[in-house]
């Protein structure tokens, strides 16, 4: 186990830029994921931590010592990678055998420990086989199983389930989190999937165009995301954006959305202090809003535009004048068309710059 | 409906195997009757209409054998083959390499080297005539095998890059975190994966190199005679010795064609690794 940081790591390939200043620090024995969208950098940083990819400016440090100019053999990482690479000549024992026939450790513990972990990963009957001869899911556990058997120090994956159907993706889902556990090493997990993100790491870090966005405990980034950007990608269904212009009325001052006036005097001061400008996206999470069949006090007005039963919620898209906005609610009975009345959960809201994108909370 | 399915697919299935079998008359046509004119008498070889059946003789070979310097052409044209194949697989292979992983020469120098293949040979021989005459290396094989492996590196160069942009680099990369260094990660997972297109590229160079006439005829002489060469030889101030050319001419294919069959072997085992993913 060892902790891993990188410190104002940048990465350029051509014209494009991968990585930019990049700073973090993943802590001894945590499950730490990389979250993000195509093109975020997740790829180029797991890479650059395993060895095979040079920053062009910064450092990389693996328990507390400097690697950056270390080779991947000596680096004591592993890596899975998105296609898993597997070696199509030698069947799975042999993949399995590799990192261990590579240390030198003599023939009669490499067969002890290859077999045991394909015990633990239920491939124990794929031992002799070619990894053109396995499906999907036993792939990837064998690019698993190799990464397993030397015990290193940090475990790098790179999207592994993403190349799974989706029923498999759930099942793995959960196997992995167990398996990982008992791994006991620090594992660094890309994904651009926020739920796989968000159920199996202890800590996350947003990565947007190269750039760290936040990088804190799921709950943390759920309930306080620092932009816009982290507020859109955590949570599912996505939270609601209303673009307002802060208006002051007789005393009062309002979050004007053209279709209606949300009043938050009680918060003025703080917003006005913070915003740089008039312009305000208000945040409201699908689960934060509250659906009424019959008016309420300061509610707002709206129709029912399309229904998704879920069991016994259901998500309801709701017309207000020209906006759409998405609830995830109780079945209420509504059907399409029905007239409601909603409001927003006042402790619940998300108040954002719309020229920065920062939240001001 | 049926029916004529099955009767369309049957037509052209046959229209197919008849193309095949066009194309292979057409294309061991030719060495049939070579080996056929070798055992001819030399009235039945020119005789019109053409004799298939004859009464056979081995007198031509026995001309080839005694009277032109067959043996040592070919021992020459082997050693030069198994020269060229020495010097232009190891070269070859680690240019690929270079060029396909490192991108050495951002492309440019990759090119100027496919260009020149393009360079049509007769062009370089008065260079290459004088600078190897006052170099004293006319008529000596180990300059013949050198020409000869540098013309078919290009070629062969092109190949491998080419066979090793299929071989995904996430293998490499995931052997080297896994403990080898790039040169083990080279020999242990690329070259087993790559020995099918190093078969193939070692057949091109080695008959490339025994079918060479250019060359060999000006930049030899009797000592680094080749089999192409000797072949030459037949055509004599009397006329084309036909006979003795097609007894020559056979005999001059069989090596070639027992290192096309030896190496068979290897394409075929190297291609049942299936799919590289």
């Amino acid at each position: 186990m060892a902790g891993v940081s990188l410190k104002k790591v940048s990465k350029k390939f051509g014209d494009t830029t991968a990585v930019e200043d990049l700073t973090l620090e993943i802590k001894d024995g945590e499950f730490f994921s990389l979250l993000g969208p195509s093109g975020a950098g997740k790829t180029t940083l797991l890479r650059m931590i395993a060895g095979v990819e040079k920053p062009d400016k910064g450092n990389i440090c693996i328990d507390d010592v400097v690697v950056t100019d270390i080779p991947p053999k000596n680096r004591e990482v592993t890596m899975v990678f998105q296609s898993y690479a597997l070696f199509p000549h030698k069947t799975v024992y042999e993949n399995m055998a590799y990192p261990l026939r590579k240390r030198k450790i003599p023939e009669a513990e490499i067969k002890k420990i290859v077999e045991e972990t394909a015990e633990i990963l239920h491939i124990s009957p794929l031992l002799s086989r070619l990894p053109k001869q396995l499906s999907g899911g036993e792939r990837q556990r064998v690019g698993l199983g190799r990464a397993m058997v030397r015990q290193p120090k940090v475990c790098l994956l790179d999207e592994p389930l993403t190349n799974l159907d989706a029923k498999l993706r759930v099942e793995m889902r959960g196997e992995f989190k167990k398996i990982c556990k008992n791994l006991q090493t620090t594992i660094v997990y890309a994904t651009p999937d926020q739920l796989e993100a968000v159920t199996m790491a202890d800590r996350i870090a947003v990565l947007d165009r190269g750039r760290v966005l936040q990088y804190d405990t799921p709950d943390s980034l759920y309930d306080h995301p620092k932009n816009l950007f982290v507020a859109g990608f955590i949570g599912s269904p996505a939270m609601n954006f209303i673009d307002c212009t802060l208006v002051e009325k007789n005393e009062k001052t309002y979050l004007d959305a053209a279709e209606f006036k949300y009043e938050i005097t009680d918060k003025a001061e703080k917003i006005r202090k913070k915003c740089t400008t008039q312009e305000i996206v208000l945040g409201t999470r699908p689960e934060d809003i509250e659906l009424d069949v019959s008016r309420q006090k300061n509610a707002i007005q709206a129709d029912v535009s399309i229904l998704e039963p879920m069991g016994h919620r259901a998500i309801v898209h709701v017309q207000i004048g020209k906006i759409t906005l998405v609830a995830n609610v109780n079945l209420l009975g509504l059907k399409a068309g029905d007239r409601i009345w909603l409001r927003f959960n006042k402790q619940k809201i998300h108040i954002f710059d719309k020229k920065t994108g920062i939240s001001i909370m | 409906m049926k029916i004529e399915m099955k009767t369309k697919r049957r037509i052209v299935d046959s229209l197919y195997y008849i193309g095949v079998i066009i194309v292979l008359i057409a294309v061991l046509f030719p060495f049939f009757w070579m080996v056929l004119t070798s055992i001819k008498k030399e009235l039945d070889v020119l005789s019109i209409p053409p004799k298939i059946f004859f009464e056979p003789t081995i007198e031509n070979y026995t001309f080839v054998f005694e009277r032109s310097s067959i043996i040592k052409g070919l021992i020459n044209s082997l050693v030069i083959v198994g020269g060229v194949i020495a010097l232009v697989i190891p070269i070859s292979m680690l240019a690929a390499y270079s060029f396909s992983r490192f991108n050495v020469g951002g492309g440019h120098f990759q090119f100027y080297i496919l260009t020149v293949r393009m360079f049509p040979p007769i062009a370089a021989i008065v260079p290459y005539f004088v600078i190897f005459r006052n170099f004293g290396l006319l008529d000596n094989i180990i300059s013949i095998t050198l020409l000869n492996a540098l013309f078919n590196m290009p070629f062969t160069i092109w190949l491998l890059v080419g066979f090793l942009r299929e071989i995904p680099q996430d293998l490499e990369e995931a052997a080297m975190i896994e403990g080898a260094s790039r040169f083990e990660a080279f020999r242990e997972i690329t070259l087993p994966l790559i020995a099918p297109a190093l078969a193939v590229a070692a057949i091109f160079a080695a008959i490339f190199t025994w079918n060479e006439f250019l060359f060999a005829f000006i930049l030899t002489r009797s000592e680094a005679i080749t089999v192409t060469r000797v072949m030459a030889g037949f055509y004599t101030e009397r006329g084309i010795l036909w006979g003795p050319l097609s007894a020559c001419a056979t005999l001059c294919t069989v090596p070639m064609f027992i290192l096309a069959l030896m190496i068979q072997k290897y394409i075929v085992r190297g291609l049942t690794f299936g799919a590289v993913r």
